[in-house]
């Protein structure tokens, strides 16, 4: 017999994230599969916006955490209100994000209930009353096929945007406020400050093509080839994350998981691998072209054209070509 | 501040990944052992706070024999001594459960990690073994300084969509180092040659109490998920592949 499944919300500003409405598709096809109930937990301050939004999305249940202590992302109270909805609600399944959220908390509430983690996963299928996951591996060139085979929980964080995000059945959810159990005073960790990077003016999220560099440009005098192919197509210069940490750009142009998250019509990837943290934040661009050296990045997964080639020789084709 | 820099030693490259009737782990024959990127930040920021509040640092890893380059590296770049947990695990609640072990039989303030291997690319095993032994703990760390407070560290971490979130954390605790704007400094040969000179001290499953351990994840198969690929690959030659590309591109604008 399996237990009922909980979604972890993410939620910012009351609206709530693209993932959770994934995690609720997967999450109900798997309840029906198996006869059970699928419940979305929302933790956070001021709900009242959000329980409305989601009281129909699908849910048998919603399940509400509501403290003042939990208006801003605290780890350590966002664990300890997350594990103690576990321990009553005793799912057999959750469902999180493979997000700072899931990265972060994720691990925590696994070992405090005593549960199985599988995380960075990018399918998800029942097997019989359990459960198979494929997720990368070594950089993202190859996939593991899993079968979770330890305690329940189970508990599987899924790779933001791999998810179909399906028109569910409108239900009507019961929603059940949780009492959580909390003493400021035995904090180990406070909140400081939160700080918003300057990003010094630069928008890249409003740009409609973006020529973006990766590590693979191997140089930062080649951001120079990338910034005359930018301006040629009259787009704007982008960039993954090891290319920001080296310095070879501003933060400003950073696309990822940590930065700004992008859906131009045009997105020129030159360079880049590939990794599941860039990927999540420009897959939905209108058209994404990969150039690469190795055939076996994982950016020609979610690329629709690709060249394989060597960057100094495909950019200035390019450009010659987007100034003819 | 004594710290110890949890560092894994990942594969450059690697070639005919299998996987055992065990099901158990993905064998593989490494092109090259490196230090894990992120870990190499955190042995940076670790050794560079033990030495600014006085104290010492210890790079640990959990692997065979043949992962103790990493140790040697850490040796290196100024960890005033290496520990190698002996055990070839893959699982990460596994790995996790015995740095667990090895960490609580050492003195120690600061446990600090990297936030992701490149192999297994799991993210789990810090904050896995900062609720094992019940520290507080913050993931995606850009910057640690002593905190205004006795036993307090200040943290800097990333939330995400360009925000940050400053902490201050009660001590002992523990963070998953993230990569960073200062790189991490190359160890110059002479120093990694006395290094290699010196102890690595090395601890067992078994020494640490630890039986034949259940899996709790099977991994059934390994595989190239290229096949599956979206993208149309455009050939010819570099004038031919621009030609097409552009086309592409005025198609949508």
């Amino acid at each position: 017999m399996t237990g009922d499944i909980l979604v972890l919300a993410e939620h910012k500003n009351g609206v709530l994230d693209n993932i959770t409405w994934e995690l609720i598709g997967k999450g109900r096809s798997l309840a029906d599969q198996w006869g059970t109930r699928l419940a979305l937990l929302l933790a956070g301050s001021e709900l009242q916006t959000l329980i409305n939004s989601v009281k129909s999305s699908g849910a048998d249940l919603v399940l509400t955490v509501q403290h003042s202590l939990l208006k801003d992302y605290h780890a350590e109270l966002y664990t300890a209100a997350i594990a103690q909805v576990c321990q009553r609600f005793n799912p057999s399944l959750v469902l999180m994000g493979y997000t700072y959220l899931g990265m972060e908390i994720g691990p925590a509430v696994a070992v405090r209930l005593g549960g199985t983690m599988v995380s960075n996963c990018s399918e998800l299928e029942a097997d019989g009353e359990g459960l198979l996951v494929v997720r990368s591996v070594f950089k993202g060139t190859l996939q593991t096929k899993l079968r979770l085979v330890g305690a329940r929980p189970h508990m599987v964080s899924i790779v933001k945007g791999v998810l179909p995000r399906k028109a569910l059945a409108a239900r009507d959810a019961t929603v059940q406020s949780q009492a959580i159990d909390f003493d400021s005073r035995t904090l180990r960790s406070r909140i400081l400050e939160i700080l918003t990077i300057d990003t010094g003016g630069i928008d890249i999220t409003k740009a409609k093509i973006l020529v973006s560099a990766g590590r693979g440009i191997g140089s930062p005098e080649k951001i120079q080839l990338l910034r005359e192919l930018a301006d040629a197509l009259g787009g704007e210069l982008a960039c993954s994350r090891p290319v920001a940490d080296m310095g070879w750009l501003p933060f400003a142009h950073q696309v990822g998981i940590s930065a700004s998250t992008v859906t131009p019509d045009v997105y020129i990837a030159c360079g880049i691998s590939g990794a599941s943290q860039h990927v999540a934040a420009m897959r939905d661009s209108g058209r994404i072209i990969a150039i690469n050296k190795d055939p076996s990045a994982p950016i020609f997964r979610v690329a629709h054209y690709g060249i394989v080639g060597d960057l100094l020789e495909v950019i200035p084709a390019l450009i010659k070509q987007a100034r003819a | 501040m004594n710290i110890i820099v949890c560092t894994k030693a990942v594969p450059g490259f690697i070639n005919k990944p299998s996987v055992p009737e065990t099901h158990d782990r993905v064998n593989y024959e490494a092109g090259s052992i490196v230090l894990n990127e992120s870990d190499d930040y955190a042995l940076e920021a670790g050794i560079k706070l033990a030495k600014k509040t006085g104290g010492r640092t210890i790079a640990l890893t959990c692997g065979p024999l043949s992962v103790q380059k990493v140790l040697q590296t850490g040796l290196g770049k100024d960890a005033d001594a290496a520990l190698r947990v002996d055990a070839n695990v893959f699982e990460p609640a596994a790995t996790a459960r015995a740095l667990a072990a090895a960490i609580k039989k050492q003195d120690c303030d600061l446990v600090i990690t990297g936030v992701e291997s490149s192999d297994v690319m799991a993210a789990q095993v810090g904050i896995s073994v900062a609720e094992m032994l019940g520290l507080p703990f913050a993931y995606a760390v850009t910057e640690i300084q002593p905190g205004e407070r006795e036993k307090t560290i200040r943290i800097t971490k990333e939330l995400g969509f360009g925000k940050k979130q400053v902490e201050e954390l009660d001590l002992p605790a523990l963070v998953c180092f993230q990569t960073g704007t200062e790189p991490p400094s190359f160890v110059p040969v002479r120093k990694m040659m006395l290094a290699q000179r010196k102890p690595i001290k090395t601890i067992t499953l078994p020494e640490l109490g630890f039986g034949r351990q259940p899996l709790s994840i099977e991994i059934l198969d390994i595989f190239s998920p290229n096949e599956a690929g979206l993208a149309e690959i455009i050939g010819g030659d570099p004038a031919t592949q621009a030609a097409v590309v552009m086309q592409k591109i005025r198609e949508v604008l």
